[in-house]
């Protein structure tokens, strides 16, 4: 009897360790990708990627037509970013303001990339030396931030956009949103 | 039975790790530092010697955002180096080390903390290792009385 127990107990309390392990794991990626506490917009002064023009936090927050813009991070070394592309001109398709955020890039490459598989971007800031990237918060491309028409972060996504990303992680922020607004 | 069923608990977390790393930074892709990055970077020239070594041991205790066991002293990634001069320019400007770590976590998150902040919620990552190491003492002082008994 007291033999049985004193196998069992060490390995109740393995199991159990384990499994406070494991809720750590799946914990850790909710913290990843958790909602966060809206955050505003840093400022910056950027040229547009392919017009050249001057681009100000300005873009987010002046009288707009739309309850909330996509803020897409984006480059063209990215290989990851390419699998991403479609489901962002579907995105534009179905009315979605995206602005792009072309991350240490180079012109060339970035523009000749646009014109050749389409262009899902109303805007793109041009950001070569990831300076806005950097107030940002920004680990790694492709990523993805809802921001508010007051220029608030409201949602962010590390990876891939998808249909299952964008219906659980940013629908439920952007029908709150104009639920607010009505 | 026991075994089996560590077994399967073992496969599950293999399982469901691997599934994981479907969206760890890791599956975010970056570039190489650019050269005028990197001389800025090892060739910043502080005030005194003493804020050089504030800040060299700062920088070691801050992970950059974007490798998994790297700090921004080690890494070679291009945010590791602008978040080095960052550090840099923000201790040789007088910045106390509070105002430097809190200026990468609002970016960042805790992730970027080697020496994670002592608060309810990182309570068992500080005291877990002294619990434990309190328990197998108890148990080893329990054990090596008993058999003290039993060759009495």
């Amino acid at each position: 009897m007291n033999k049985k127990i004193s196998i069992l107990l060490p390995s109740l309390f393995v199991a159990l360790f384990i499994l406070l392990l494991m809720l750590g794991l799946t914990h850790k990626s909710a913290t990843g990708q958790r909602v966060m506490q809206p955050k505003a917009l840093p400022n910056f002064q950027l040229s547009e990627l392919q017009t050249g023009k001057s681009l100000t936090k300005s873009l987010f927050v002046e009288p707009l037509t739309h309850h909330y813009t996509l803020l897409n991070i984006w480059a063209s070394w990215c290989a990851v970013c390419k699998i991403e592309h479609p489901f962002l001109l579907k995105l534009a398709q179905q009315g979605v303001f995206i602005v792009g955020l072309n991350y240490r890039d180079d012109q060339q490459a970035a523009t000749s990339l646009l014109l050749s598989t389409g262009n899902p971007y109303q805007q793109v800031i041009f950001d070569p030396k990831g300076t806005l990237a950097l107030n940002l918060g920004v680990v790694g491309t492709p990523e993805s931030y809802l921001i508010d028409q007051y220029g608030q972060v409201i949602a962010r996504f590390n990876g891939v956009l998808n249909d299952s990303v964008w219906e659980n992680h940013f629908k439920p922020m952007m029908v709150m949103l104009t639920d607010v607004e009505q | 039975m026991i075994r089996l069923w560590l077994l399967f608990i073992l496969f599950y977390c293999a399982f469901t790790s691997a599934q994981q790393a479907d969206n760890t930074p890791l599956n975010a892709v970056f570039s190489a530092p650019k050269k005028e990055q990197i001389i800025a970077v090892e060739t910043f020239s502080f005030k005194n010697k003493k804020a050089q070594s504030r800040a060299i041991d700062l920088a070691r205790e801050l992970r950059c955002p974007q490798c998994l066991n790297q700090n921004l002293m080690e890494s070679n990634s291009p945010i590791a180096k602008d978040l080095r001069l960052i550090v840099y320019q923000m201790v040789d400007a007088g910045k106390s080390n509070q105002q430097i770590t809190n200026f990468m976590t609002r970016r960042f998150g805790d992730f970027v903390l080697y020496n994670p902040k002592f608060e309810s919620r990182t309570y068992l990552l500080w005291l877990g290792p002294l619990l434990l190491l309190l328990l197998f003492t108890i148990i080893g002082i329990r054990v090596i009385k008993k058999s003290i008994k039993v060759t009495d």
